[in-house]
């Protein structure tokens, strides 16, 4: 059996009511739980990742061992637990237990690097070994009991060891549990003693995390120059939040002014503002923090300036405690300086944090005027995160790379947080770090697929089997093709149509079969349900799932047999549907098709082959729909999209073009939506509570005020009150001078939209499923599962309707099925972030250069100024003799001595980039015409005056 | 109603509370020397799979196999196999005496539990009027019945006959059966029940024990002369004496049967001797660990 | 919630295919013609079994066969939260569940006219109580000498991302679903079997597989107990 005893442990609960109940729970020890070495004769046990160590690698201790480490080590010390050099650690099952409940990035990084097979990383699970297990004893706290099983469990591999000439050492940053282990003669160190003692201890050292010294709450040096004010237990929190005496809420720093945030609370209309330093009291973006309201007399409202704290920490002197003293009560003078008039606002400050929300930051090391000091200021390039201070001793080395950076502590009597050196991500400038940057910043997993995820690929070379040629409709005999960008490789959709003896059509949408290959609670699995998505940066691409499916197996590229997820209609030549059904098949495509190339076909009267003709029927049929589907509301919207053209052998950007629309595209389009609809409808209808569906709500009439303000503006009605009447008035707004004019206007409806979410059925009302932009009832996304997560899930469901594959719990669970859809959303969302900030940093490497080598051709770019009021007036301190702008809200327009500008007003603008500030490239736009004296720009003399700069809110280039 | 509180009732009744786990473990008594451990089975499992033997009670036949129905050991008598479970309700066999509680009065007869499957009948015909009178009963007899036995009534019967379905006919023509009036009655597994053809027995102690072979034992103070069955309801006060003495009988039974002793009328003045000469009070007969040190003390003084 | 983990031990120690520790006795009560006691894990049941004796309710009476009627009830103190009435919609769900076990499995024709009654206490659940209840009822029909084709063992299973795993616990359960089997060990045929929340048919096999596994160590489990209690007795009904 290998049960040797059984326990019982018991724990008390509270629950919602306030009962406590008991919990007892069996717990069993084992006497086949094995040391995991590999040479271990008396354990038996398939996974055996601890080496046999012969050679010494450190100072202090003169023999080769294995490390162990307690739970705080194997939180606060991840980096350097990810070192190369650090090899043959035993995790007991007690640490990565409390890591799990601690933290769930580290407990992810952690198993990343037990299954990384070159680390030797093994986990023991000392809880249910017969000798390691420690009962809690009577007034024992949880946290003393771990660290005894945890002491026990190093007690043993001592022992056991001894057989095989092997050592291990026990690593731990708490003093007392060093001094029982001593007691009970272990070799105990603490990280930073270990690592010093390392023969290589100087590539180590800067990994190693500042000694948390539990939030700096203790210690209450009275004579600290600076002192933030001690945080509240989560007890105390709790129990104060109860009583209604403080509120919780997630605390947002301002972009702006690093030195306020807003805090939406329950009980306020109005987020509550967070001022100053001594507010705001160590809390950072995002964290979860408890704070306390000010009386009314109190309240202000934001502050009007922009506070950098680059600027602000440039002028100051390194670490003097008057100086800094007297930086703070000068910050305090602007900060009051500075109450912007307007509505009050109610105001706070932080008083506890109840969950820190701190990852790993981006930046680059601030220059230390003291070349020899090891302590730097690192500026993170998020601008609403303080500058953190880290040891490193290569500070030389780091000067112009971009670095990681991670938060330990921020003691009371710290002006800023402490942290250490993570990794370096690249040269500044590179390409490569940038796309890491932004992949870092927006929370995009982009690292290589780990050794476990890749295991569960299937075995190449890839054949089907006659089982599944059984299981699957066998459509190769169709001509099927695909229709796709130019140098696409991850091809999901294929299409085809046929005439049928009576007259309809048959029209089939061919999905790859990605959830075939990826089953459910693999690793693999995971892996792309964390992902969600395949992120698109401007010159390389994160996929969701491994090359070898995304561009090979699952790809339905020509010629070649594949897996599909196919939907078949019978469609009249009116569009009406017949039926639609859902079938797993084998399809081989007839070729893979870019859009150009489908759209010659289509009209070149010559071609007269199968697949032609079936494009052509296909295409016949998309502009029946479009209509159909435009005559119900659906809505045409526009946005100014660019591609960059990048020549592949140098990696630059050869050209910027708008994208160009093809007939065929919108043939794609039309019949993924119908593919789509179909999915949803079916999904729902069998699936009535878990099918994971996608909305776009109704936007809120208040989103559309700037939208009829600028039309009307222009003399134009739109009429908001559906999607159907908005979709007709902005058929018919056009304005003779400006061709353009009906394309802006889309734009701009575009920005008055809300997002589209994904969302579980089971969680709203029928007519909450509504799809505004799409004016259906219900949809989903099914086309694309190799990039993203969403349509597998939809897949999987649809294959258990047609009951070709099985049902889970977690699929069926509509609690699961929101969490993965907030997850799939926050994903996307972020995902189109890092895509939008991939292409505003390709623009800032390109654009000069572009303009650079075409300067003599290039016409002067032309854009018109879309809203007024999006115009920011950076005011440069320096410079006091600006023109002055006046802005009249009422006819929108921008009047500057005697020129003035309203929406839709033609302007010349140039365009370059400002990298003053190396961190926050932008793209700058200067006014060219109408010419402002002392604003505008002579047109292309670049000149070396900082001129007054209109900053782009998106990029609004056409080149 | 008076609502006792609990503090009261803990002071004016005191009680002895035994928690389960301090509780004696049950007395593993060996094989009794020179016996061999009979075959035992259980539900399910195949006692023979020759055809060759004719299948008793507590067995059935499936594909060919004889198979056991239930715990218990298995007896060969020529060719037939039969598998006695240790506890059972009673069988019932013809002439055995039993004790029996009336439930029913029906007409002209009465419905019995005798602790068998289904309750017996005792038919007015079968039962001696009052005085010994044998007549045929007529329809004032039938009208009566309920002054004879009535409902939760004790009679002490013989089995007369099995009917087909198993539904016992019981007699109670002689006059050493009848109604049975003052007494006391324990009911134990009819398995414990030793054969013994002298059912009703004065003991040397001074009660008489009426073993019910359906395992209902029955405890009266011995009368003086041997008087007819009387069918009526004047008592005589019984003495103190006499009282214990069928109190410490009736704990005394239940000792033994709880630890599955057989009972019979050597048992019985055994136990009852060996707690009489360790002066144990009789409700002490009832606590677990006194229960187990006399068990085993007649248990040892029987074997030899 | 991770039930297995990556090191493939589940929360409590035990391995995918590892029951939970099991005892169980015969014989508490004199009173009742048979009971018994088990404790599955952290599940504890009580069982008494009163009969074959006269029907109660002539109405139900059926001439040619017993019948069988079961009622479990629940103490307080059964579950974490109070449990506020003894038998509701579940336990009298439950009782139906058991009765329907044990009308296949014994010889209902030896009793003609009669009726058995089983009475189930569950003092603490903790998973696989139905299982429990029906393991509890076998020992106590065996304890009162009724005849039975076979043993009844029962015991649960469930699947957990792809991985079946037998005799889950109140927690696990909780993430997936839970199928109870009634087995004839003896004759390997199932007589009953119960699935809460939803398992897909094509996971059935698997589960099915392995619960079957664990009705027989459930089996072995009881069998050696029942010979054990059988020995003991009839060695003491061998004096006299």
């Amino acid at each position: 059996m290998g049960i040797l005893e059984r326990k019982l442990k018991t724990f008390y609960r509270k629950t919602k009511k306030g009962n406590i109940i008991k919990i007892v729970r069996e717990h069993y020890l084992r006497d086949d739980v094995w040391c995991g070495l590999q040479a271990c004769t008396v354990c038996e046990g398939d996974i055996r990742p601890l080496q046999i160590l012969s050679e010494v690698k450190s100072n202090i201790i003169p023999f080769p061992h294995h490390i162990l480490i307690d739970s705080n080590v194997a939180i606060h010390q991840i980096d350097l637990l990810c070192q190369d050099s650090i090899r043959n650690v035993i995790i007991p099952q007690t640490v990565i237990q409390e890591v799990k409940h601690h933290s769930l990035p580290v407990y992810k990084r952690l198993r990343d690097l037990i299954d990384d097979s070159s680390k030797h990383f093994y986990v023991f699970c000392n809880e249910h070994h017969g000798d390691c297990f420690a009962e809690r004893e009577k007034g024992e706290t949880v946290n003393d009991c771990n660290d005894r099983s945890i002491r026990l469990t190093c007690w043993w591999y001592k022992q056991h060891f001894q057989l095989f000439k092997q050592n291990v050492v026990i690593l731990t940053n708490d003093m007392a549990n060093k001094k029982k282990a001593e007691d009970l003669e272990l070799d105990a160190f603490t990280v930073l003693e270990y690592v010093k003692g390392l023969k290589n201890a100087h590539e180590l050292l800067d990994f190693v995390a500042v000694a948390d010294d539990t939030d700096g709450n203790d210690a209450p040096d009275v004579s600290q120059k600076f002192m933030y004010s001690p945080h509240w237990s989560i007890t105390d929190i709790r129990t104060a939040l109860k009583k209604g005496k403080i509120k919780q809420g997630v605390l947002k720093t301002s972009t702006k002014n690093y030195l306020e945030a807003n805090v939406m609370v329950e009980g306020f209309d109005k987020s509550v503002l967070i001022q100053g330093r001594e507010n705001l009291n160590r809390a950072l973006h995002d964290d979860h923090v408890a704070i306390e309201i000010f009386p009314k007399e109190k309240w202000s409202s934001p502050s009007t300036l922009v506070i950098d704290q680059q600027k602000e920490e440039e002028e100051k002197a390194i670490d003097d405690d008057e100086e800094e003293k007297a930086a703070i009560a000068q910050e305090k003078a602007m900060l009051a300086s500075s109450v912007g008039e307007g509505e009050k606002q109610p105001t706070g400050r932080v008083i506890g944090i109840a969950k820190r929300k701190w990852r790993q930051y981006c930046g680059i090391l601030k220059k230390n005027v003291i070349a020899e000091s090891n302590r730097h200021l690192f500026v993170p390039a998020d601008k609403r995160i303080p500058f953190i201070r880290i040891e490193t001793r290569q500070a030389e080395a780091l000067q112009s790379k971009r670095i990681l950076v991670a938060i330990d502590s921020w003691p009371r009597d710290s002006k800023n947080p402490k942290g250490h050196f993570v990794r370096v991500i690249g040269e500044i400038g590179d390409k490569e770090t940038e796309n890491e940057v932004i992949l870092l910043e927006h929370d995009c997993p982009h690292t290589k697929f780990s050794e476990a995820v890749l295991k569960c690929l299937p075995k190449m070379p890839w054949v089907i089997t006659p089982k599944d040629e059984a299981e699957r409709k066998d459509l190769r005999d169709l001509n099927i093709c695909s229709v796709d960008p130019i140098g696409c490789t991850d091809i999901d959709d294929a299409l085809h149509c046929r005439l049928l003896p009576n007259g309809n059509y048959e029209v089939g949408v061919h999905i790859a079969d990605v959830s075939h290959f990826i089953r459910p609670h693999t690793a693999i699995d995971q892996e792309a349900q964390n992902r969600s998505t395949t992120v698109y940066l401007t010159n390389r691409r994160i996929d969701m799932v491994p090359d070898l499916l995304s561009s090979n197996l699952c790809s339905l590229r020509g010629e070649v047999d594949r897996f599909a997820f196919s939907v078949i209609w019978e469609i009249t030549p009116e569009t009406e549907i017949l039926s639609s059904r859902f079938y797993k098949t084998i399809i081989r495509s007839r070729g893979e098709l870019s859009y150009e190339q489908a759209q010659q076909k289509i009209d070149d009267p010559s071609m007269n082959d199968d697949l032609t003709n079936s494009l052509r029927n296909l295409n016949m049929l998309a502009k029946k729909l479009k209509k159909k589907r435009l005559s119900d509301g659906a809505l045409v919207l526009a946005s100014m999209e660019v591609k960059f053209h990048v020549d592949p052998d140098t990696d630059t950007v050869v050209d910027i073009v708008a994208k160009q629309h093809l007939e065929t595209m919108s043939m794609v389009e039309e019949f993924m939506l119908l593919a789509n609809v179909t999915a949803a409808e079916t999904t729902v209808k069998e699936f009535p509570d878990c099918a994971m569906l996608r909305r776009h709500p109704a936007p809120p009439p208040s989103n559309f005020e700037p939208l009829l303000l600028a039309a009307e503006s222009q003399n134009i009605k739109i009429d908001v009150t559906s999607n159907k009447t908005l979709a007709d008035s902005l058929e018919n707004a056009e304005s003779d001078k400006n061709p353009f004019f009906n394309n802006m206007l889309r734009i701009m409806t575009t920005r008055c939209m809300m997002q589209a979410v994904y969302f579980c059925s089971g969680t709203l009302e029928k007519q909450e499923f509504y799809h505004y932009g799409l004016a259906t009832p219900c949809y989903t996304h099914f086309t694309s599962p190799i990039r993203r997560y969403a349509d597998i899930i939809v897949h999987r469901l649809l294959a258990a309707i047609i009951e070709k594959d099985t049902t889970y719990p977690e699929l069926l669970d509509p609690k699961k099925c929101s969490e993965y859809s907030q997850h799939i959303n926050y994903r996307h969302k972020m995902a189109q972030y890092a895509g939008r900030a991939s292409g505003v940093i390709t623009a800032i490497t390109n654009i000069l250069r572009i303009l650079i080598k075409r300067r003599k051709k290039v016409k002067k770019p032309e854009e018109w100024v879309l809203q007024a009021q999006n115009m920011e007036f950076e005011e440069e301190k320096t410079e006091d003799n600006l023109p002055k702008f006046q802005f009249n809200e009422k006819d929108l327009c921008v009047r500057c001595k005697d020129v003035e500008l309203r929406p839709f007003d033609e302007v010349r603008i140039q365009v370059c980039v400002d990298s003053s500030d190396i961190q926050h490239e932008k793209v700058v736009t200067r006014l060219v015409f109408p010419y402002i004296e002392g604003f505008s720009v002579k047109s292309l003399k670049a000149s070396s005056r900082r001129y007054p700069r209109i900053a782009t809110q998106k990029q609004k280039i056409k080149v | 109603m008076i609502r006792l509180e609990k503090s009261m009732i803990f002071k004016y009744l005191p009680m002895d509370i035994i928690l389960a786990s301090e509780r004696p473990p049950f007395s593993k008594l060996g094989q009794k020397p020179g016996t061999r451990p009979p075959k035992l089975v259980t539900p399910g499992e195949i006692i023979d799979e020759s055809t060759n033997y004719i299948r008793g009670h507590g067995t059935y036949m499936e594909n060919g196999n004889l198979i056991a129905s239930v715990a218990g050991y298995v007896t060969t008598v020529n060719k037939l196999i039969t598998v006695t479970p240790l506890r059972q309700v009673y069988q019932g066999a013809v002439g055995d005496t039993i004790v029996g509680r009336v439930m029913q009065v029906q007409t002209s007869r009465w419905k019995v539990d005798v602790n068998s499957r289904l309750d017996a009948e005792l038919r007015l015909a079968n039962i001696q009027l009052p005085g010994g009178e044998q007549r045929r009963k007529d329809l004032d007899d039938e009208r009566g019945m309920r002054g004879l036995l009535q409902e939760g009534d004790l009679v002490c019967v013989e089995v007369q006959k099995i009917g087909n379905d198993g539904l016992l006919k019981l007699t109670a023509r002689t006059s050493k059966f009848g109604k049975l009036t003052q007494g006391t009655l324990v009911k134990v597994s009819p398995s414990l029940i030793v054969q013994d053809k002298q059912r009703m027995q004065n003991l040397p102690c001074g009660a008489r024990v009426i073993f019910g072979a359906n395992g209902y034992i029955y405890i009266t103070p011995i009368v003086v002369q041997d008087v007819v069955t009387e069918y009526s309801e004047d008592y005589e006060e019984v003495s103190y004496d006499v009282r214990e003495i069928i109190g410490r009988l009736h704990n005394v039974i239940k000792l033994l049967a709880n630890h599955s002793i057989m009972i019979s009328r050597t048992s019985v003045v055994t136990a009852y001797n060996i707690s009489a000469e360790q002066n144990v009070p009789v409700k002490e007969l009832l606590k677990p660990d006194i229960m187990i040190d006399i068990a085993l003390a007649t248990v040892q003084e029987l074997n030899e | 919630m991770e039930v297995v983990s990556p090191e493939g031990l589940r929360q409590d120690g035990r391995t995918v295919s590892c029951l939970r520790k099991i005892s169980c006795r015969l014989g508490l009560y004199d009173q009742p013609n048979g009971s018994s006691y088990i404790e599955m894990g952290n599940t504890k049941i009580l069982a008494a079994v009163y009969g074959p004796h006269e029907v109660k309710n002539l109405k139900k009476q059926q001439l040619d066969e017993v019948i069988i009627q079961c009622e479990v009830s629940r103490i307080a103190a059964s579950q974490g939260e109070r449990v506020k009435r003894p038998r509701d919609q579940r336990t009298r769900a439950m009782s139906q569940q058991i009765a329907s076990v044990f009308e296949g499995a014994i010889r209902k024709s030896k009793y003609p006219g009669s009726q058995i009654d089983i009475y189930i206490q569950v003092l603490q659940s903790d998973g696989g109580v139905l299982s429990a209840c029906i393991n509890a009822s076998t020992l106590a029909l065996i304890h009162a000498g009724v005849e039975l084709k076979d043993y009844v063992a029962s015991c649960t299973a469930s699947i957990c991302r792809g991985e079946p795993i037998l005799d889950v616990s109140y927690v696990e359960t909780q993430s997936s679903c839970e199928l109870t089997i009634a087995v004839l060990p003896n004759k390997e045929t199932i007589c009953s079997l119960h699935i809460s929340n939803t398992l897909h048919q094509t996971q059935l096999d698997e589960v099915l597989k392995i619960a079957m596994d664990g009705c027989q160590s459930v089996y072995k489990e009881m069998h050696a107990v029942v010979r054990e209690y059988m020995r003991n007795q009839h060695a003491i009904m061998t004096h006299v």
